[in-house]
């Protein structure tokens, strides 16, 4: 039960704040303070190619949108407070027909054109956080200007603003799309996260959610419908899971009831009219971090949880049933959060900016079962761990 | 023709033919050939002709004739009414003026004359209408009547003062308002202007303030300061002034020039001082109120200066006549006013005005004896009052440092010891408070907490310039302040005390002496250990004598205690450590005396024998020596004789080294030795083979005597070819290195001052031929014995650039690719090239201009020739020998040859050998500055190497990593911006390291260097 | 509780600031120099330097009793690690935004407000972090600046420290009426980072950073 470093990206000149796998290919991007998006293959960690001359300033946040067809699409949040939306096409390719970009080595010069379609202004500070999504209609931005910002992609590169969230009263860090639904999710400087939802064409904050006691860095959904709970990280050092309760008087039609109801306390306080959701933390991952947590992903795939921060340490949690089968009381599930690995110094002394899983690729360009998780950190250095049982 | 019409036509083409002419006509004149009437007969026409041009030249003929003229010939009322008529007529006036000028000159010129010519120039100059040379000409006029017929002027009355005022109205010209300030004063001065001040005053003060610039290229050099004094000196000409000026003046100090202000100011101090006592009690009251500010408030402290300069002058000139504090004086009740506004002030010392308020006291104080007390008695029992309910120690400080000034303004009116002006009658008023002052200043120092450097220093600061008022402290009250600074200088571990107590010690030994003798001297002596102890407790008090000690005659007794304390050291049997400090001490003191021009010679009898007896003595009598003898010790020795020798004259040299060559070589007795005199002879043989090495090191002395020997005077040797075989034998079997050292220096000081004859040179070639051979059947360093003489034969020959040296030195380059000798040849150019400190201009040696730079000429292009062709191991000691070279030579001939130079630092710096590499980084930071565009060319592989050498490892030591940092941190500020930006991440990133490195003086410079990185501004993006 | 709010600042003499014993030996004038040069033993290095040795490094001759720290020679292997001090140095020259005083002499960082701790290297852990929290007594006009200053600090360490250290800047407590509130914006590093991209308030900053020494 390990978590092992398998390789790394070539070393980049400056911080790298996140990194992103493709949707469907086996591509990672990555945003650096300096300036440029970097796009390397997982086939063999090399450079494919680098989009520079977009943002004057770092570039914070990258986002590839789901299923886009025959071109990948790729949205970049920058503190010059705009965001990017940059084109590139995927064309028909050898042999096995499948759309890949993956061409060899001599074919990936000449298609260096990314294109940089789209600038999204509206914020006026730092955009921290961008993400398209579930199914790649909707493009959410947040930013230090306190407000989260909803697009919607109407076609042929143009996108209108269909809602301009300003519910929080600080520092908006990330945001987040439920997997499934058309659920938002935005976590802040302010300790608090929040839920949005399109209620009657009007998004509306829906749930708010308190617990933490300072900044509230980075969100992830799991990926299990509409049962998908939500793991948080903060600068009081913990992680915690957040799930969803029935509303008591309104049934939710295709819900069906798992769990007995039971009373439960009185959910967040309906300071909103049209309170719609009912969301309550449902347990605290182990405490383990010494220094702030910056980043969180819940697997797709594995339903592990990885945690990395301040402290330079990557941790892994696993969901597993509790020995005595007891149920657990407030939550009513009967399982519990386990650490099952830990990376200590992941990047030496240098802090960890965040951690994402990624699906795992061989040399010929196939996916292969298995999960890859990425990290990248102050030292300019994305590291590739694998987690072997 | 007659002359006139000559002259007319002349004067056109050529202005000295027709000067020419005019003089002639006076000559004819003179000799009574030509009468004036029939004179200005024929001009008549000319003079009346409506051309404006043929008038101005007619009268021009007249005035030239008329100053040519002897001025006893003719009476000025023959020639004047002529000449003034024209006046109304614009033209030619400077040519009138040359007429008014030959007259007013003529011996008789009477009062009537000056009076009629002054009224008409009144009455008819309209200056303005006339460009500024003609109506300086008319200035002139005036002023020449003014020193002639000036009690005639003066019997005008107030007609002239008004007709001068009116003449001379908005002349704007420098050069005609230096003459217009001065018949001016004289006016005011002498003139009856009763009835007209006003209008004299106004004539005057329109001028003020004077913002004339001086135009670059001025002809006449007349600076705004000379014009602005001259203004000073009208206005503060006349006290009845007095009534107009005040009021104007402190109207414009509210000015927000500062140069305004500042003139304001010095013209009040001026008039304040030249006005009488009577005026300036009328208007102390509205100056003091707009001043105060000026000093209170300043932004400028040289405005501030000015204030204090003004209330001084008032206070100084109400103080006229007074021998005693008078309560009703018009002084006492100015004083009242400023103390009671600086008491009010200094309530809080902590506050901005504390420190100006003390300046203002002091200012007053300083003013007179009377001036002294009243601030004095005034003051001081409100400042104490105040300091007692004072808790907090910055208050107290503050307090303390406020009264500072008052102490100096004491020292100014009361003197300080050793003046021998006779001090003022009246007894200082400070010494009622003597006592308490004493008290609260020596608590200051010795009574408050140790880290409380600044208040402790204001206690220190208070006693010293206490001390230095003459009569104020008695003798054992200054010696209690001696004994205080005597205990800081030697127990305190703060730097900053030490230093000021030592500095106000040397301020009290020169004022007196004897207590210093008395006090000090004993408290430092006993402070000196017996032995050595392991914590050198020595050294601050060694210091802290030797400072003392050169000022003063003292130096005999400090000699006498050390050579005391320096047997008691060696019959303790101490390691090195003590004696070497102790004699270094003395070293110390003889080298400023030296500097500072004081003949040391004459200490010769005192010092050298007896050292010279202490050192070789211990080495006969079998007691197997002491201290004296080891190397270092030796070393100071022989600095201690080279320096006295070298202040002696040609005859007593000769004396000396006469003496000094029967000890060390002759083996007979000498004068020098004052004890055990045979015992020395018999036993000490320091040039024998079988010599023990304490007895050859001893060498190290006679070398350095003989160093210091001028050319003048011949060795006691009959052969000295011999005797420098015999030394060259012996360095090639030296007892230890500083003993081979001496040997070589000798050889080299003998063949650079007395091997002159051809016999000797063609001793030298055949000799160094032989050591040549013995050198390359040399398979290692120690078998080429000879290698080491060589080099110095030759740097004694370079020295004075004699061609004997280059073979030598050709031959040592080539054997640079040898592998065994190659290393120790290239360390041996740091002989050859370095400055030696016996072997030089000072010691009389021959060292000819630029004969370092020939020989840096002669070796470098062989150097880098060697380097390319060399093999890759031998490669190494070129790499040796040049930073060897680059070590000990002015960086400027390194720069004239750094294109050929520059490929092989950087190599360099790839050697594995730290003393290679400091020398490479050093020559490169100034190779960076100096050369920019070479480097810039280099810059990548530069930076690579310098980074590397940032990085510990045991040839990377501080010195190479810091001066790696070092050199690095100049490339932001030498190279052009867009040759350093692309490197910017690389070395922000590549400098994270030596911030984490072991030592801190490292890091520091990796700190400094990363921020002068970071400042460089963002890397431009290309968007 | 300590003086709620430094009213008015009491301007420390430059003289009374903590400083390094050894480095104020090395002042030119001062007569601890005189005194080095007079007692200090002179090694291979200096004066009887001679080139011809085989290896001119080792001073054997000359090491006597008195074992005195030669200051230009360094001893190599002795490690100094970063202390308060050190730290102490850094930023106590730092200018106030406002009036030509260094912030040591206005007594916003003092000695004692700073804390240095290490953490130990273990095996599994070679690259031990360590930690430095700073915390800052602004004077009573500096209310609007306190944010400026705490990031002159912060970016001043970020720049001279080496990664392995963990910058807090923290404003002490009670002296100042937002104190959490700016706490919490200093140590935020993600906005410190955008702070230090944003060019008017970099000015402000490296004028700030200038007088550092």
């Amino acid at each position: 039960m390990a978590l092992k470093l398998v390789g790394n990206f070539p070393v980049q000149p400056d911080r790298v704040w996140c990194a992103a796998p493709h949707p469907h290919l086996p591509l990672v991007a990555t945003a650096s303070t300096d300036r440029a998006v970097r796009i390397y293959s997982l086939r063999d960690f090399s450079l494919v190619s680098t989009i520079e001359g977009g943002h004057k300033r770092s570039v914070r946040s990258i986002s590839w949108k789901p299923n886009a067809k025959g071109e990948s699409v790729l949205a970049t949040g920058s503190f010059d407070s705009s965001t990017g939306i940059w084109h590139r096409e995927e064309r028909g390719t050898h042999g096995d027909g499948e759309q890949s970009l993956e061409l060899n080595s001599e074919e990936r010069e000449e298609d260096e054109e990314w294109r940089f379609a789209v600038v999204l202004d509206g914020h006026d500070s730092e955009v921290k956080s961008v993400a398209w999504s579930a199914g790649g209609s909707f493009l959410a931005t947040c930013s230090r200007d306190k407000t989260v910002w909803i697009w919607e992609d109407m076609g042929n590169e143009n996108y209108e603003t269909i809602a301009v969230l300003q519910d929080h009263s600080q520092d908006v860090k990330m945001v987040a799309w439920h997997p499934e639904e058309e659920l938002l999710a935005s976590s802040s400087y302010d300790d608090t996260i929040r839920l949005y939802k399109e209620d009657t064409d009007d998004w509306v904050c829906c749930a708010v959610l308190t617990g933490h006691t300072s900044t509230v860095w980075s969100i992830s959904f799991e990926n299990n419908g509409h049962q998908s709970r939500l793991v948080s990280a903060s600068d009081d050092q913990t992680a915690r899971v957040w799930h969803r309760k029935p509303k008591p008087e309104k049934k939710e039609e295709e819900e069906e009831e798992e769990e007995e109801p039971s009373m439960q306390p009185p959910s967040i306080i309906k300071g909103t009219a049209d309170e719609t959701e009912n969301w309550e933390e449902q347990a605290c991952l182990p405490k383990v971090h010494t220094r702030t947590i910056y980043s969180v992903d819940w697997s797709k795939k594995t339903g592990l949880i990885a945690t990395a921060g301040g402290d330079g340490r990557i941790v892994l949690y696993k969901e597993v049933g509790t020995e005595n089968g007891l149920p657990d009381a407030d939550s009513g599930a009967s399982k519990e959060w386990k650490v099952i690995a830990q990376v200590p110094a992941a990047h030496g002394v240098y802090e960890i900016n965040s951690v994402t899983w990624c699906p795992k690729w061989d040399k010929l360009g196939t996916t292969i079962d298995g999960e890859l998780l990425l990290s990248t950190g102050d030292d300019g250095i994305v590291n590739i761990f694998e987690f072997s049982l | 023709m007659d002359p006139a019409q000559l002259y007319l036509v002349a004067i056109d083409r050529d202005p000295d033919e027709a000067a020419q002419i005019a003089r002639a006509t006076a000559k004819r004149l003179e000799n009574k050939e030509l009468i004036l009437l029939s004179l200005t007969k024929s001009l008549g026409e000319y003079l009346t002709n409506d051309d404006r041009t043929i008038r101005a030249k007619a009268i021009g003929f007249y005035a030239t004739v008329l100053t040519a003229l002897p001025p006893t010939l003719l009476s000025p009322a023959q020639g004047t009414s002529e000449i003034l008529h024209p006046l109304e007529d614009e033209a030619g006036l400077k040519e009138v003026c040359h007429g008014l000028l030959a007259i007013a000159g003529m011996s008789r010129f009477q009062p009537e004359d000056a009076q009629m010519m002054a009224r008409s120039i009144f009455k008819s100059c309209d200056l303005l209408k006339h460009p500024q040379g003609s109506r300086y000409l008319v200035y002139q006029v005036m002023d020449k009547i003014m020193s002639e017929q000036r009690e005639a002027l003066k019997r005008m009355g107030p007609d002239f003062a008004t007709g001068y005022v009116e003449l001379i109205t908005n002349e704007k010209d420098p050069r005609n308002l230096m003459i217009i300030f001065s018949n001016l004063k004289v006016i005011i001065v002498e003139f009856d202007i009763e009835d007209c001040e006003e209008q004299v005053f106004d004539a005057c003060f329109c001028y003020f303030p004077i913002t004339f610039k001086q135009p670059p290229n001025d002809p006449y050099g007349i600076t705004a300061q000379d014009l602005k004094d001259r203004l000073r000196e009208c206005l503060q000409a006349s006290s009845k002034f007095s009534v107009f000026l005040f009021p104007q003046l402190l109207e414009k100090l509210d000015s927000h020039s500062a140069n305004t202000k500042k003139d304001v100011l010095q013209t009040i101090t001026a008039c304040a001082l030249a006005y009488e006592k009577s005026i300036i009690a009328n208007y102390w009251a509205t100056l003091w109120d707009a001043i105060k500010y000026e000093v209170l408030n300043a932004s400028d402290d040289d405005l501030a200066f000015e204030a204090l300069d003004a209330i001084r002058a008032i206070a100084k000139t109400l103080s006229a006549k007074l021998t005693s504090v008078m309560k009703t004086s018009s002084l006492d009740k100015y004083l009242k006013a400023v103390t009671k506004e600086c008491l009010t002030q200094l309530r809080n010392p902590m506050a901005k005005q504390a420190r100006p308020s003390a300046s203002i006291l002091a200012a007053v104080a300083v003013a007179s004896p009377v001036s002294h007390a009243t601030t004095i008695q005034a003051v001081l029992p409100g400042l104490s009052t105040t300091y007692d309910g004072l808790e907090e120690i910055a208050k107290q400080r503050s307090m303390l440092q406020a009264i500072l000034p008052l102490f100096d303004a004491t020292a100014q009116v009361y003197g300080v010891w050793g003046d021998i002006e006779y001090p003022p009658s009246l007894n200082n008023s400070l010494e009622a408070f003597k006592d308490n002052l004493f008290e609260i200043y020596s608590r200051a120092l010795m009574g408050s907490a140790k880290d409380e450097v600044s208040f402790r220093l204001a206690g220190l600061d208070g006693l010293t310039k206490m001390s230095r008022i003459k009569n104020f402290f008695a003798d054992n009250e200054i010696g209690m302040v001696v004994q205080f600074f005597d205990e800081v200088v030697l127990t305190d571990e703060k730097d900053e005390m030490r230093d000021s107590a030592l500095e106000s010690l040397l301020v009290l030994s020169r004022l007196k002496p004897s207590l210093i003798m008395e006090i000090t001297f004993p408290a430092f002596m006993a402070k000196l250990p017996d032995r050595e102890e392991h914590e050198k407790s020595y050294d601050m008090t060694l210091s802290a004598l030797a400072q003392l000690s050169v000022e003063r005659p003292v130096f005999q007794v400090l000699l006498t205690r050390i050579f005391n304390k320096l047997n008691i050291v060696l019959n303790n049997k101490s390691g090195p450590g003590y004696p070497f400090a102790l004699l270094s001490s003395i070293l110390y003191v003889l080298r400023r005396k030296h500097e500072t021009g004081k003949d040391i010679s004459t200490h010769y009898t005192r010092i050298v024998p007896e050292l010279i007896t202490r050192t070789i003595t211990p080495l006969c009598d079998g007691s197997g020596g002491n201290a004296l003898s080891h190397e270092a010790v030796l070393e100071v020795t022989g600095n201690i004789v080279s320096l006295i020798i070298r202040s002696m004259d040609v005859e007593k040299q000769t004396e000396v080294v006469g003496e000094l060559f029967k000890i060390f070589v002759t083996q007979t007795e000498s004068a020098i030795i004052t004890s055990d005199k045979e015992l020395v002879n018999k036993q000490f043989r320091p040039l024998d083979e079988s010599a023990s090495l304490q007895q050859a090191s001893t060498i190290i002395i006679f070398a350095s005597a003989v160093a210091a020997i001028r050319r003048e005077v011949t060795l006691p040797l009959e052969n000295l070819q011999q005797f420098v075989e015999k030394l060259v034998l012996l360095s090639k079997t030296p007892k230890s290195p500083s003993h081979r050292r001496a040997l070589l220096r000798l050889i080299a000081v003998i063949i650079n001052k007395y091997f002159t004859t051809p016999e000797d040179r063609a001793f030298l070639t055949q000799s160094t031929g032989e050591m040549w051979k013995s050198v390359q059947l040399a398979d290692s360093p120690e078998t080429a014995s000879s290698l080491p003489a060589l080099f110095w034969i030759a740097k004694a020959l370079a020295l004075r650039n004699d061609k004997l040296a280059d073979p030598i030195v050709g031959r040592l380059l080539e054997i640079l690719d040898n592998q065994a000798l190659g290393v120790t040849v290239g360390r041996g150019f740091e002989v050859l090239l370095g400055d030696d400190p016996l072997l030089s201009k000072e010691n009389f040696a021959v060292v000819r201009l630029l004969s370092q730079q020939k020989l840096f000429v002669f070796c470098v292009p062989k150097l880098v020739e060697g380097f390319r062709a060399a093999s890759p191991a031998a490669k190494k000691n070129y790499l040796h020998a040049l930073s060897s070279i680059i070590r000990n030579v002015p960086s400027k001939l390194v720069l004239a040859e750094i294109d050929t130079l520059l490929p092989l630092l950087l190599q360099s710096l790839d050697i594995e050998d730290s003393d290679i590499k400091t020398a490479s980084i050093d020559t490169l930071s100034v190779t960076v500055t100096e050369a920019t565009s070479l480097v810039s060319e280099h810059i990548s592989s530069l930076i690579t190497r310098l980074l590397a050498a940032s990085l510990p490892n045991e040839v990377n030591t501080v010195q190479v990593r810091t001066a790696a940092l070092r050199c690095l941190s100049i490339f932001p500020s030498a190279l052009k911006i867009d040759v350093v930006i692309p490197y910017k991440r690389q070395i922000m990133r590549a400098l994270l390291k030596p911030l984490d490195d072991p030592k801190r003086s490292v890091r520091k410079e990796a700190v400094d260097c990363r921020a002068r990185w970071f400042a460089l501004g963002e890397p431009k993006e290309d968007d | 509780m300590s003086d709620i709010i430094n009213a008015n600042p009491t301007i420390l003499n430059p003289s009374d600031l903590p400083t390094r014993h050894s480095e104020s030996r090395k002042k030119q004038s001062s007569s601890a120099h005189i005194a080095d040069k007079i007692s200090r033993l002179p090694n291979s290095k200096s004066l009887l330097y001679d080139p011809f040795l085989p290896s001119p490094g080792e001073d054997s001759a000359y090491s006597s009793g008195s074992g005195s720290d030669q200051d230009d020679y360094e001893d190599e292997t002795a490690a100094e690690d970063i202390d308060e001090q050190e730290i102490y140095d850094l930023i106590s020259t730092i200018s106030d935004p406002e009036h030509p005083l260094s912030l040591g002499e206005l007594a916003v960082i003092n000695l004692p407000h700073i804390y240095v701790t290490h953490a130990p290297a273990t095996p599994q852990n070679p690259h031990p972090m360590s930690h430095v929290l700073v915390e800052i007594t602004p004077t009573i006009n500096h209310c609007s600046l306190a944010t400026v200053i705490g990031l002159g600090v912060r970016v001043r360490l970020e720049q001279a420290l080496p990664p392995r250290f963990r910058i807090d800047v923290r404003i002490r407590e009670g002296t100042h009426q937002s104190t959490d509130q700016v706490n919490k914006q200093l140590n935020d590093k993600e906005r410190v980072a955008a702070a230090c991209e944003n060019e008017t308030l970099m000015g402000v900053l490296s004028n700030m950073l200038a007088t550092c020494k």
